[in-house]
């Protein structure tokens, strides 16, 4: 284990070992885990830029879930009038919805009390009708310019795959993808029913960076849960931009980087298929482009490191290196770059090493729960969240065996719900909770 | 090399779980005993990590993004490592500054208003304690760091890790990057 660190006064680095002192017998796997967050007690809310995205073809118009009697555009509108009130007349707010065209229900507006007046009157306008075709209304959400100071989100409701062209769509999609990341427009994106293309929403997530994520919604209280404190956090956003790498020394390979904010993500390797430009990692190095930094939830990183059998005594392991800029007024020493270096102890006497942290045995064991997870092998799953103390989701886990063993719910309903459950499990064990405005 | 009785997937030595199917290798390691240990005989609150370069002259890297001395600067006056204090001493002006880092603690500073200098002599640069407040250096790979007298000169070498204050508490630790590495 190793210990806190104070980088100037805006970040706070924690970075935690395996072991503080390893012991060393041919190439040895290091674990490091790395907390991220900014330290200020005064982010200095930041006035928020929302663009919502609504799908409302025909079958937004199905129930949100069995027995709840309301739609799921019903369930989307209730969310979106919740946030309404929540803004103030810094913030803007734009809404796009689309069925296989798109409508500008509301162009960027401030949400003073005519602002929000017209927003209302624009969501209840919104009817289910049509086909869907999602790249034109997102394109149109993505053209505005980013406002200086202002933290931009933009939030996609959908539960439909596109139905009227789908390979332009997604061609579309992908394209857009990239440009959000390549401006820094993180996008939040809620799927709902079964008939969407998780993998493709995923990806887009995942393409887009910057602390994008996708999430699969089951009812109201869920959705509102969620947003309400995703606008916590974003109030809470002190840093942009945060791009983090890490450089292995000699010796040293890195064999893995999982991500853990805002969702869990394993950075694919550099010459996988889904190698991506922004976030990978190889043997020598790794980059992420992980965004805006809030103060509830900060970055966390898991690091495997695999280090040669000559490693003795005090070794440099990997040199990380964090660059972005702050938000707020203060606008001096407003880019930051910082660098530190991460050193281990080792030994060749296996009496000489230390018990492994609890911290990384957790993290390390919840890691492999979500991928047992994804294969569906909540069983399994359920037995390693228990195993890592985190009861309640083993209690999940044992809840969706029951629905997918007994076919109470739909099987992609159930994967779907698992992946989001257990993105989370990881990412609420670093969240504090956000200071929610009165 | 472990392998994973359930899989039999082969891993190498210190990993933890397999990732198949969650088998752990670690068994009956008793980590609070040791996170004990380590709180008492390691700093943990309020160490800041700085980066001292010594590639062409000194890089800083701290709450201003870079301060760079440049290698003409090192053959000049020693450079005063400390604290700034506008009140208690006016004239002083420590040239690497960390008053920042304790403005708003209601605690004392660690660290003194001349510190500790850096001084090159002998084309050689080296730390000298200026202060009754210690200064320790600790060499890479050395298990302990020992404390510098008052005016003690010692050499800087690739990797040593400088405390200003006790390691034992709250301190200012910088490490040392040197050119010949
Ligand atoms: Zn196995």
């Amino acid at each position: 284990m190793n210990h806190g660190h104070f980088l100037g006064a805006r970040l706070q680095v924690r970075y935690t070992l395996g072991r503080y002192v390893t012991h060393v017998s041919g190439p040895t796997e290091v674990q490091l885990l790395l907390d991220i967050r900014p330290v200020t007690q005064n982010p200095g809310a930041p006035p928020l830029d929302l663009r919502l995205v609504i799908d409302r073809s025909t079958s937004m118009q199905e129930e949100s879930c069995p027995g709840s009697g309301k739609s799921k555009l019903d369930m989307v509108k209730d969310a979106v009038r919740e946030i309404i009130d929540d803004l103030g007349p810094n913030d803007c707010l734009s809404i796009v919805s689309f069925d296989q065209a798109l409508r500008v229900d509301l162009k960027r507006t401030h949400m003073d009390a005519k602002g929000s007046e017209l927003a209302k009157t624009a969501i209840t306008s919104l009817v289910a009708h049509g086909n869907t075709f999602i790249s034109d209304a997102l394109r149109e959400a993505l053209s505005p310019n980013v406002i200086n100071g202002h933290a931009t989100k933009v939030l996609l409701f959908t539960d439909g795959d596109c139905t009227s062209d789908p390979v332009r769509d997604h061609t579309a999609l992908v394209n857009l993808a990239d440009q959000a990341r390549s401006t820094q427009l993180p996008m939040l994106i809620y799927g709902t029913g079964v008939d969407y293309n998780w993998s493709l929403l995923r990806q887009l997530s995942v393409r887009a960076g910057n602390g994008s994520c996708t999430k699969h919604i089951m009812d109201m209280s869920e959705l509102r849960e969620h947003l309400r404190g995703e606008l916590a956090y974003l109030r809470g956003t002190a840093v942009e931009g945060l791009e983090v790498s890490g450089l292995s020394q000699n010796g040293v390979q890195v064999t893995g980087v999982t991500r853990f904010m805002p969702d869990m993500h394993e950075l694919p390797s550099f010459d996988s298929e889904k190698a991506h430009p922004y976030d990978f990692f190889k043997p020598s190095f790794f980059k992420d482009q992980s965004g805006a930094l809030d103060v509830s939830r900060g970055q966390q990183y898991l690091i495997n490191l695999l280090v040669e059998d000559y490693f003795l005594k005090e070794c440099g392991l990997i040199e990380i290196n964090l660059v972005g800029r702050t938000t707020g007024k203060l606008t001096l020493f407003k880019n930051f770059h910082e660098a530190f270096l991460v050193t281990g102890l080792f030994t060749k006497d296996a009496n000489l090493a230390s018990p492994v942290n609890a911290d990384v045995l957790k993290i390390q064991l919840m890691i492999a729960a979500a991928r047992l997870a994804r294969e569906q092998n909540y069983e399994k799953a359920e037995d390693l969240y228990r195993k890592a103390g985190d009861y309640t989701t083993a209690t999940t886990m044992g809840r969706l065996r029951e629905l997918h063993r007994t076919g109470q719910r739909n099987a992609v309903d159930v994967a779907r719900t698992s992946q989001t459950m257990t993105g989370k499990a990881v990412s609420m064990i670093y969240t504090r909770t956000p200071e929610t405005k009165e | 090399m472990l392998t994973c009785p359930e899989c039999h997937t082969h891993y190498p030595h210190g990993s933890l779980v397999c990732l198949n199917d969650g088998h752990t290798f670690v068994q009956n390691e008793d980590s609070r005993q040791m996170v004990q240990t380590i709180l008492r005989g390691l700093p943990v609150a309020r160490a800041l990590e700085l980066r001292v370069e010594h590639v062409d002259g000194i890089t800083f890297s701290g709450t201003i993004p870079l301060i760079v001395i440049a290698k003409a600067r090192l053959n000049g006056p020693p450079i005063r490592i400390g604290r700034r204090d506008a009140k208690a001493s006016p004239t002083v002006f420590p040239e690497i500054d960390f008053h920042n880092y304790f403005v708003g603690s209601t605690e004392r500073p660690p660290i003194s208003r001349i510190h500790a200098v850096i001084e090159v002599i002998d084309n050689v640069a080296q730390i000298c304690s200026a202060s009754s407040v210690p200064t320790f250096v600790r060499r890479t790979g050395q298990a302990t760091a020992f404390a510098l007298t008052v005016r003690q000169y010692h050499e800087l070498k690739h990797l040593d890790t400088i405390y200003l204050s006790s390691p034992e508490g709250r301190h200012i630790r910088l490490r040392v990057y040197s050119p010949a590495h």
